[in-house]
């Protein structure tokens, strides 16, 4: 029963973590249909800044403590935002206005996923390990909580504020929202911008559990595992995404502690393709009307 | 795209190239060089996949992701039924029919490399009808790419943990049978050929029109769901086929064909040019030859050299920012094309002579 509740508690927190990075892809996703594969990308940036941050500057002077958590959160996501609008303003608007097709889009996400690969390998390429902030039950505490408050606030933004609802139409039907006077520019990169903080703090929240990481966190490690969450609660569905996410941390950690840890993929892979031909649109996708 | 009938003209220059193609091989096989065969061999190898690729990116229209599953399974298949013949008939017995270190391949040893190909490539079609009957019902877009991607990862994660399948560390039959790239040139002229009269056959025109209209072709009485099942099939046997060449090519663990060799493969077509199967060759030559210069080569500059991938990323941004078609587009490379650039640049020359001549009389 012990092995339960470990693997229970790994997963939850694992599947918070990735829970907050598949709401970036299923929110770029329901508005621009493209599957960012730079998202990745964006998540091992946050990682990086957060930990220089925490190695050259502030636990120096600030300690292990959660003002020097609140300040590497603040510095990667602001990074993770400025790199998401560059990626955006440089590379996928002007195939937007080209009008350009999915899979132009799709090898454009992937050539610009290798230029920030490639960059933060070049920064280094070694094993990096995250200072230890709070022990194991502290941490899965606040994940959970962050996650829990995230959520809401995501949710409420969206089905509430004038700029949720803009962004619903837009996801709706772009040409349609254009003609109501939304401006579809400022919420795609919006969309962009709202993804790329939730990576940062979604591998914050990762970096809290797993401490060893390299370069290739967001792209190998972590992989494609948020996108399937995403697409397993149903592209463009905010508790969707969540609980795609809780899923497959979940069947990650308990396939860990059973001994399964090898087949992990296996499982979630052939989760995914049998939650997919029975239910197309996702577990929540066709409960939840609105898509963002 | 439209696979036009082939006139004398093209015909001729057509069987000039191929055997131009195989000279090339025997002379670079035959110069003592060690590794130019395994460079032109791996291309060669790689242009067969890609092909394989695009007859589901290009001619049916639709994105798959997991190749690189197909192609291992065409690898593991290849290598178990290499292993079994190797076993049952002996080491010397073998040594003695098929390959002898002095001569390299005997020809029975070719025939041993492309029926255990040729099977390789049947098991991963019966597959990739399984694959296409499950996803191809139901998904499309997208979605669809996502599922093969993770029919390719399922595929990839079994081998990786059956050790009799490959394990993590991969095992090959290369080291006792490997090909030759004159045997690989002939295959890829073959499947060129295969995949050419296919797109003609009264099927691949069938194919052609879901890509463009699914709904019409429908309404037209093409049944879409069957052809597009066969194109799948068909794509999932001639992939096979390049992974059971690939494992007379050189021994490689699962994991290499995992999410990375299918993205290579789909970069590789969209390249080329969705839909143009001379663009999918070009486009794998140029980009085996950067990977193998990057890793391999001499003489490469020490910034390409630490960050390969920057240099691949921002060429693969600017392609698809600048010519988003690839390089052939859809068309097909053909020497009547060529001809004609070549009179047109050609009579421009002559033109500038001619112009230039009277004033020099004057």
């Amino acid at each position: 029963m012990d092995l339960f509740f470990e693997g229970l508690k790994n997963g939850l927190a694992l599947g918070s973590a990735f829970a907050l990075m598949a709401l970036g892809y299923s929110m770029v996703y329901g508005i621009v249909k493209m599957i960012n594969f730079a998202h990745s990308e964006f998540i091992t940036i946050g990682g990086f800044v957060s930990y220089y941050l925490c190695e050259l500057l502030l636990i120096d002077k600030l300690g292990n403590t959660v003002g020097t958590l609140l300040i590497c959160l603040l510095v990667s996501i602001v990074v993770c935002v400025v790199v998401a609008v560059i990626t955006e303003k440089f590379a996928y608007k002007p195939l937007r206005k080209k009008g350009s097709s999915r899979i132009t889009a799709l090898i454009t996400a992937i050539g610009v996923s290798y230029i920030l690969n490639g960059i933060l390998n070049a920064i280094t390429g070694e094993q990096l390990v995250f200072p230890k902030f709070f022990d194991s039950q502290t941490a899965f505490i606040i994940t959970i909580v962050v996650t829990v408050i995230l959520l809401v606030i995501l949710t409420l933004f969206v089905k509430k504020t004038k700029v949720g609802i803009a962004m619903r139409a837009v996801s709706e039907n772009e040409n349609a929202a254009k003609l109501m006077g939304i401006n579809n520019d400022f919420i795609i990169s919006l969309t962009f911008i709202i993804g790329a903080a939730l990576a940062a703090i979604g591998i914050l929240i990762y970096l809290l559990s797993n401490r060893y990481f390299r370069f290739d966190v967001g792209s190998v490690v972590i992989g494609l595992y948020p996108f399937v969450a995403a697409v397993i609660g149903g592209i463009g569905s905010l508790p969707g995404a969540v609980l795609g996410g809780l899923l497959i941390g979940l069947i990650n950690q308990f396939a860990a502690t059973y001994g399964f840890g090898a087949w992990a993929d296996f499982i979630i892979y052939g989760i995914f393709v049998v939650i997919l031909l029975f239910k197309p649109a996702g577990l929540l996708g066709k409960d939840v009307r609105e898509k963002v | 795209m439209a696979f036009k009938r082939i006139n004398k003209r093209n015909l001729i220059s057509n069987i000039v190239s191929i055997v131009l193609l195989i000279t090339v091989c025997i002379i670079v096989n035959n110069t003592g060089n060690m590794q130019w065969p395994q460079y032109i061999s791996k291309i060669l190898i790689f242009s067969i996949a890609a092909l394989a690729l695009n007859v589901v990116c290009g001619c049916l229209g639709e994105f798959a992701l997991g190749h690189g599953g197909f192609l291992l399974i065409g690898y593991t298949v290849a290598f178990l039924v290499g292993q079994g013949i190797y076993g049952l008939i002996g080491a010397s017995t073998f040594k003695d029919l098929f390959y002898s270190t002095r001569e390299g391949l005997q020809p029975l040893g070719y025939l041993l490399i492309v029926g255990d190909s040729l099977i390789a490539a049947v098991v991963t079609a019966i597959f990739g009808f399984l694959v296409g009957v499950i996803a191809l019902g139901r998904l499309k877009g997208d979605y669809l790419a996502i599922v093969t991607l993770g029919f390719g990862l399922i595929f990839v994660n079994i081998a990786n943990n059956i050790d009799f399948l490959g394990g993590t560390t991969g095992k090959g039959i290369s080291t006792k049978l490997a090909g030759t790239p004159v045997l690989y040139a002939v295959m890829l002229v073959i499947t060129i050929f295969l995949v050419l009269s296919f797109m003609k056959s009264r099927f691949g025109r069938g194919i052609l029109a879901c890509r463009d209209d699914n709904i019409a072709s429908e309404a037209c009485g093409v049944p879409v769901k069957k052809y597009k099942v066969l194109a799948f099939t068909f794509s999932a046997f001639i992939a096979g086929l390049a992974g059971g060449l690939y494992a007379h090519y050189n021994t490689f663990a699962p994991g290499t064909f995992g999410q990375d060799l299918s993205i290579e493969l789909l970069i590789i077509v969209v390249l080329g040019g969705l839909g143009s199967l001379t663009g999918s060759v070009i486009a794998s030559i140029i980009i085996v030859l950067y990977n193998l210069w990057i890793c391999s080569m001499g003489w490469v500059p020490p910034f390409f050299k630490n960050n390969p991938k920057i240099i691949y990323g921002v060429v693969l941004v600017s392609i698809m920012l600048f010519r988003s078609s690839g390089i052939l587009g859809t068309s097909e490379f053909s020497w009547n094309w060529f001809y004609d650039k070549v009179k047109k640049v050609w009579k421009k020359i002559l033109s500038i002579f001619k112009k230039k001549a009277p004033k020099e009389v004057e």
